[in-house]
Formats: C-alpha cells, structure tokens, sequence
C-alpha cells in the first residue's frame, strides 16, 4: 500500500536518507528500528509528504504521492502521529479529535468515529473537556493517535516513538492499544529506537546511517547479529 | 478634587471606544497568531472598508464640493456595509494569496511581509487620495440617531449601535472559532502548523480564510468608528497603532489579551482626557503600556515562545 522507492532526503545540504526502500502492504504491521540520529523519523516525514524526497519516489495505493501536501497524503488514509504527540496545547481534547476530523468527509461521520475513538481510548474520554497541555505523557499519546483515527479513512497509521519519554507500565498500555487498532484492519508502522516492543510486527527494518541495514521478520531481524551491532556498536 | 459625576462618562466612552479597538486588534491578531504576519495594510483596510460604506451611502456630491465621486444611491448605512466588508474580506484573501504567500516559506517572512504590507497600505492611501482627495469628509448620517439622558449621562444611539456591533461581531467570531470546522482547522494551524497539515488541513486555504476575515473586521471597525467623527485617506494610521500596541500588550496571538488590553487602552485615554485634555489621553495609554511592556516583555496573556 504505501511504498518508498530509493528514496533520498535531508534537511539542508545534510542527506539523511541514503537511498531507501520500504513497503508497508494493506493491514500489515511494519517496525523500524535504529537507533537515534540514523533517519527513522525522516522515512516518516517523508512518507506523510512534510519532507519533499530530493530522489525517489513516495506510492500510496498505486498512486504516485511523491512531493504532495502532507494535507492531501493524509486525507488519503496515510496519517502520520508525530514524534512527542504534537496536540494543540491550547485546545481542550474533543477539539483536537475534532481537528482529526477536518477533511470534508471525516467532518461527516465525526460524531460515529468520536464514539468509537472514546470506546477504544475510555481515559481519552474522561478528559475531553481538558486543554491539551494539562495532559500526562501518556495521555497525550493516546489523544495523538485518537485523533489520527478520527479521519474516516485510516489506512495506515505512522506512529513515531510512542514509547519516547512515558513509563514502562504506560508503554504496554500504548501498544495494548495498538494491537487492538491492528484488527480493525489499519494497517500500522511504527518507528521504536527500542526493538523490544515490537516482536509481534509482521516485519522490521533495521536502519542505519540512512539506509536499511536489515529487513525482514521480527523474529529473523531481531535474533541477527545485526541488531546486536547496532545497538551495541561493534 | 473632581466631582464624582464626572468620573462615569469616562467609563462608558471607555468601554465603547475600547469594544471598537478591539474589534480593530482582533483582525491583527488573527491573522498574526494563524499566519505568524503583521499585516501594516490594516488600516489601509480600515479606511478604504469605511470609504466604501461612504460611497454607497452619501446621496449626491453637492455635499463636499463637485469634485468628490459618490455613488448616488443612498444605500442605507447598515445595508452599505455588507459590500464593504466582502470587498475588502475578498483584498485580504488577495493580500495573502498573491503577497504573502509567495514570501512566508521563504528567508525572513516577518520582515518581507512587514515592508510589502506597508507598500500596500501606502498605496491604498494613494489611491483613495486620487479618488476621493484628500480633504476630510464626513458621513451624511450617523448610524442611528438620537440619545438616552440619565442624570448626567449622554449616550447617543450611534454609540450604542457601535458597541453592539463591536460586541456581536467578536462574539461570532469566537462561536466560529470554537465550533465550525474552519475555526477549530483555523486554530489548529495556530497552535501547530505541522500537526494540523497531518491531519489532513489545507494550511493554505486557512491562511487565505484567516487574511480575509481578520481584514474584514477592520472594515467594520472602520466603519463604525470613522461614522461618527470624519474620513480621510490618513484615517487608518492612528487605528493601526493603536491595534498594534494593543496586540503587543495583550501578548501577542492571544485573543483573551488583546480584548483586555484594548479595554484599557480605551479607559486610559478617556479619564487622561478628562483630567489633562484629548492631545495626551492617548499618550498616556501609550506611555503606561511601554512601561508595562519593560516588565513583561511577553504581555499580559503572553507566554514566551518556546
């Protein structure tokens, strides 16, 4: 479903992504792992159209997305959850899921998805009249994927380091969450510095310096002596 | 010592200049905390937002010497300012689409924008010395006639009319903001512009809807304060300040501050004006709010940018 193809990129005249190749088929459940300065975040960005490849080529469903407004990418199903949740602090919790909901056809059935936002996510529930900035970490995360859900079309949710800055007992509680996202059939990549947490993707890939060092199961990526450098220099 | 009675005229002049100014500094700061912009053009628009309610409305050119160009059609006031308000809602749209657009991505925006809505703004007052000279003129009519006497007190049906609009204005305003899928995409682009184009808001259609309403509410202040008083081409200067320093000293971006500190502002420059005279009810306002400002430099409801 969504494809990148030798994909350069950089900020400046720094390139950080170094010619990468990734997809991620509909429902699948996608890791990539590295550790930190190596790109992960910037396969994101590029994917969800803030970062303009300088080569390469983006395909949502076939269609070319290389280069598009990251408003259009994502009223297209791509939605992509930022690194640190990135709420609008000055609005309380329902606006941002309202927010969630702007594109045209969201706004519609904003009402049917709030509910099943609130049922997935019931401590979202109990804040939603709070402002964004007197949340926890933890809560802001949820808020930041409920209102990734509030677009009508989800196909792929992209979330960054969810794991970044909360409480072992409250990344569990996260990827609770999004296991239960995954069989209603959106299809999820996940960008973790920690490989622990995702042992249960259907495949991962293992970046470094820009380009994808690995790929394959989580079982085969995770057990290689790849990793083991990676994560422990050698 | 003052007598008493003299201190609440003051007050409700107060109050009403001080819904106007606000009315005025809303359209800065909305533009300003969605576009990140400070439109100089504001009181181009201003102005040029009252000439055209003047045109529209004032009968025959017999009034102000044959030379002044008026429509002849007498549309009444409160008719007259819907036109008004759509056109100069349409130039801020064009401001941002065909001026500021193609400058905010690029180095600098903030200056950039700065001296090209400048540039604007001293055209505007060119053009409306062209077309209407620039001797200063006054409205036919003023929005509503007559007055309500309570013991000392004089307050004029105009001035009622002035602070019901300014208030009914700025209250849909926020309804807009708080409920309608624009206002909530609206601040969502002003609180975080990335996170809002991710979930799927054209930041450049909120842009072009923020331009266009913020200088829409310079038309209607415009209007409703030059109607009362005279109209030149000049109009605008003293209204752009005022709204500037009012944003300033609200906090810059804040909607909360920028209500308050046009309130003050306003009161300030009444009671000056009642114990010195008029020339320094404004300076006064002035001087306190840059004392103010030297001890919080990010304003009253302002939160230093992270």
């Amino acid at each position: 479903m969504l494809v990148l193809e030798n994909v350069h990129v950089g900020y400046g005249q720094v390139e950080v992504l170094r010619g990468i190749n990734l997809e991620v088929k509909a429902g699948e459940y996608v890791a990539v792992i590295g550790a930190n300065g190596h790109g992960k975040t910037t396969i994101l960005r590029t994917a969800s159209g803030l970062l303009k490849p300088w080569v390469g080529k983006v395909t949502l469903d076939g269609e070319d997305v290389t280069g598009q407004a990251p408003y259009k990418i994502a009223q297209k199903g791509l939605i992509h959850v930022p690194e640190g949740a990135r709420l609008f602090p000055q609005m309380t919790v329902q606006d941002n899921l309202a927010a969630g909901a702007f594109p045209r056809t969201s706004w519609r059935t904003r009402q049917k998805n709030l509910e099943k936002v609130y049922q997935l996510f019931p401590a979202v529930a109990e804040r939603k009249g709070q402002l964004a900035l007197t949340l926890s970490g933890g809560e802001r995360q949820s808020v930041a994927i409920a209102r990734g859900l509030m677009a009508e079309n989800v196909k792929l949710l992209m979330v960054d380091e969810p794991s970044a800055g909360l409480a072992p007992i409250l990344i569990d509680e996260v990827y609770k969450k999004i296991a239960e996202i995954r069989k209603t059939g959106v299809g999820v990549l996940i960008v973790e510095q920690s490989p622990r947490r995702i042992a249960d993707a259907d495949r991962i890939y293992l970046i470094e310096n820009g380009e994808v060092r690995m790929q394959g199961g989580a079982k085969e990526v995770l057990d290689s002596k790849e990793v083991m450098q990676a994560y422990l220099g050698g | 010592m003052v007598d008493s009675s003299l201190l609440l005229p003051p007050l409700l002049s107060g109050i009403i200049l001080g819904s106007l100014y606000a009315l005025m500094a809303m359209g800065l700061t909305l533009i300003y905390s969605t576009i990140r912009v400070l439109n100089f053009a504001h009181g181009a628009f201003f102005m040029a937002g009252a000439y055209i309610v003047w045109w529209l409305n004032t009968p025959s050119s017999a009034l102000y010497g044959s030379s002044l160009p008026t429509s002849g059609l007498s549309v009444p006031l409160a008719l007259a300012v819907v036109p008004a308000v759509l056109v100069i809602f349409v130039i801020g749209v064009g401001t941002q689409r065909f001026l500021i657009r193609p400058l905010i991505r690029k180095p600098n925006p903030l200056i950039t924008t700065l001296v090209v809505t400048l540039a604007l703004a001293t055209m505007f007052e060119s053009i409306a010395t062209l077309i209407f000279g620039g001797a200063r003129v006054q409205f036919a009519s003023e929005i509503a006639n007559g007055d309500i006497r309570y013991g000392g007190l004089i307050i004029t049906y105009a001035e009622l009319v002035q602070f019901a609009v300014a208030i009914g204005v700025l209250v849909l305003l926020q309804v807009f903001l708080k409920r309608s899928r624009w206002g909530i995409g609206m601040r969502a682009v002003a609180q975080d512009l990335d996170a809002a184009s991710l979930v799927g808001i054209n930041t450049d259609t909120i842009y072009l809807l923020a331009f266009g309403l913020g200088s829409a509410l310079a038309a209607v202040a415009g209007f409703l304060l030059t109607n009362t008083v005279f109209l030149s081409p000049s109009v605008g200067a003293t209204p752009l300040t005022i709204a500037f320093i009012v944003v300033v000293f609200g906090g810059i971006g804040s909607v909360q501050g920028t209500i308050l500190a046009s309130y003050i502002v306003a009161l300030v420059q009444q009671y000056v004006t009642l114990f010195l005279d008029a020339t320094w009810g404004l300076s006064f306002a002035f001087l306190l709010m840059i004392a103010i400002l030297i001890i919080r430099p990010q304003g009253l409801f302002g939160f230093r940018e992270t």
